[in-house]
């Protein structure tokens, strides 16, 4: 490259070398109780660079779209029917820099309305992590250089619980349509008591001969109610007629047995015919 | 937390009376080691998107299945889904002077590869994603820079933001 | 204590006289790795004076002490999940009971002996590190550590 195209060249990119940026958060659900009001989060900085952290908090909860995909809620106008805790739960600290390998553990405290009635409060963790600053000492000035922080959000779920709760799930509408090499279940689920349904949803595809053939296991949440898909792997099965077994039951791997609010199973069955062209 | 005292200390001194107090004297106590696990969910930014050396008046892309693409790790529960959407900057700044970033593009899967995954644009919409069975999903980004003939030098800087809902 | 009992050892003191001292050895607080997240090495260091595990004794002044620690290789979870935990050469701290004296570092997987020079009472504290692997089981993990002292 000539000392004119040098000059005249922009860099684009990372003038001096990137880091991995970001935090370890842990729980990724965060359960609260009214007869304590308070718990904790722990942030753990495994990179070699600071991260600048912000907490916020803001109401929302899951839902699914008209494709079965999640997404997330968040009611711009709300009522007091909403039962949002985002008001009332506070971080500290909300702004902190982790350095590498460091752990911080960050408090939540809940200071809610008098008179709250018992049930269960939704609310939403935002943790920032972003980089400090990209030093620019000892770029070739002669250069167009670039660099971009990147930043990372991740979005938690808090539940506030305040009595004596209890939820359930209704399972209905299940459906099953062959998309490629996976079939796409479909069903629709609506929680009953008065907290939201954590748990899991299992499938187990069956043939004639009473094998099961495929499977799949989700973790799912039922705040109000959901329609979500879900993908179990067929490839390599023959056509032909099957049962899909669809069960959703209260345990999940990842959640502290005390946080999960127990039911009973619910199961359901359909007929699924697996076509020869697929 | 619990003592347990071998000797307790009436009986310590009841054989040292019996003894020569150059008789050794045991005691046992105990304390209880503890750890409480969780599963946390880890969201990294790990390469930024690097377009090398860009000459002006000569678009560069960088595809999000390239090499030099942008790249994010994310670890959370196992089959889980996780939402991604992200904030991008129209422009790239340095001083006053702007660059202009666009065409975005973006790939994800559940293990770290640029093939056999999801293409999808990022953008502030919803892009859906689900963990692997263990945990794991990967999510690459690339772009477009325009940069015009006559563009200024110096340094340009901006923001990508990816947020990760649980 | 039966009445008899304490009535004789009443009087096994008064005819000793001070012959003998008390030798006593408690558990003051509990190694406590608190939240760990999986995959993530935490330790504990001995001098961290919240989640250290700390031993109170009291001893003979000049008198050796030997101290002997049976420390567990693994926490215990749930379902028969367990967890390893490890401890370095530099996990035991020993010091006289009073704050702010000086503190001895020792291997705690070994045999260590001291010598009670400037006070009868002495504390112990013990560090350590847990390894959760990336898919180890949430949920609480104990396992107890125990502390044998000889005093000489």
């Amino acid at each position: 490259m000539t000392r004119l195209a040098a000059l005249a060249s922009l860099t684009i990119g990372v003038p001096l070398g990137l880091h991995a940026q970001g935090v370890m958060i842990a729980p990724h659900q965060v359960f609260m109780d009214h007869r304590t009001r308070s718990t904790s989060m722990t942030l753990y900085n495994p990179n070699s660079t600071p991260a600048e952290i912000t907490i916020t908090t803001f109401f929302g909860y899951p839902g699914t779209d008209s494709t079965g995909e999640f997404e997330l809620r968040t009611p711009e106008s709300r009522d007091s029917t909403q039962p949002s805790a985002a008001e009332w739960i506070e971080a500290f600290p909300r702004r902190l820099t982790l350095y590498p390998q460091e752990k911080q553990i960050i408090r939540l405290l809940a200071r809610p309305p008098a008179g709250l009635a018992d049930g269960e409060y939704w609310s939403r963790i935002a943790v920032s992590a972003k980089g400090g600053a990209v030093a620019v000492a000892g770029i070739d000035t002669t250069k167009i250089n670039v660099g971009l922080n990147l930043e990372v959000r991740t979005i938690l779920p808090l539940q506030y619980r305040k009595g004596r709760l209890q939820t359930g799930v209704t399972l209905s509408d299940i459906s099953a349509k062959t998309i490629g090499d996976s079939l796409e279940v479909r069903g629709k689920f609506v929680r009953q008591g008065s907290a939201a349904f954590l748990g899991t949803v299992r499938g187990t595809l069956v043939n004639d001969a009473g094998q099961i053939v495929a499977r799949f296991s989700n973790p799912i949440a039922v705040y109000l109610d959901i329609a979500p898909r879900f993908r179990c792997g067929i490839a390599g099965l023959p056509p032909g007629r099957y049962v899909l077994h669809v069960e959703v039951t209260s345990d999940r791997e990842d959640l502290p047995a005390e946080s999960v609010l127990p039911i009973k199973p619910v199961r359901d069955s359909i007929a699924v015919v697996l076509p020869s062209e697929r | 937390m619990r003592i347990v005292p071998a000797v307790s200390a009436v009986m310590a001194l009841g054989l040292s009376l019996g003894a020569s107090t150059a008789s050794a004297q045991t005691n046992t106590a105990n304390i209880t080691a503890r750890a409480v696990v969780q599963a946390p969910i880890n969201v990294t930014a790990n390469q930024n998107l690097d377009f090398g050396n860009v000459f002006p008046g000569v678009n560069a892309t960088i595809a999000a299945t390239a090499a030099a693409a942008g790249s994010f790790s994310i670890t959370g529960q196992a089959s889980a889904p996780a939402k991604m959407t992200f904030t991008l900057p129209p422009t790239l700044a340095s001083g006053v002077n702007t660059l202009t970033i666009g065409t975005w593009t973006g790939y994800w899967n559940t293990i770290n590869s640029q093939v056999g995954g999801t293409a999808f644009i990022p953008s502030a919409a919803v892009t859906p994603g689900t963990f692997s069975a263990t945990g794991n999903m990967f999510t690459f980004v690339g772009a477009t820079v325009t940069p015009p003939s006559n563009q200024p030098a110096g340094t340009y800087t901006g923001s990508v933001t990816l947020t990760v809902t649980y | 204590m039966p009445r008899r009992l304490l009535l004789l050892t009443m009087l096994s003191l008064g005819l000793a006289g001070t012959l003998t001292a008390q030798v006593t050895l408690v558990g003051k607080r509990d190694l406590d790795f608190g939240t760990v997240m999986q995959g993530v090495a935490t330790a504990v260091a001995p001098t961290d004076p919240v989640r250290s595990g700390w031993f109170e004794g009291v001893g003979i002044l000049t008198k050796k002490i030997r101290l002997t620690f049976t420390l567990p290789t693994r926490l215990n979870g749930p379902a028969g999940a367990t967890m390893p935990i490890t401890f370095r050469t530099t996990d035991g701290v020993a010091q006289d009971g009073v704050s702010g004296s000086p503190q001895l570092i020792f291997n705690p997987n070994v045999t260590t002996t001291f010598v009670l020079n400037t006070n009868a009472k002495y504390w112990i504290f013990l560090g350590g590190q847990v390894n959760p692997s990336p898919v180890q089981t949430i949920g609480s993990y104990t396992a107890t550590v125990i502390l044998t002292v000889v005093v000489f």
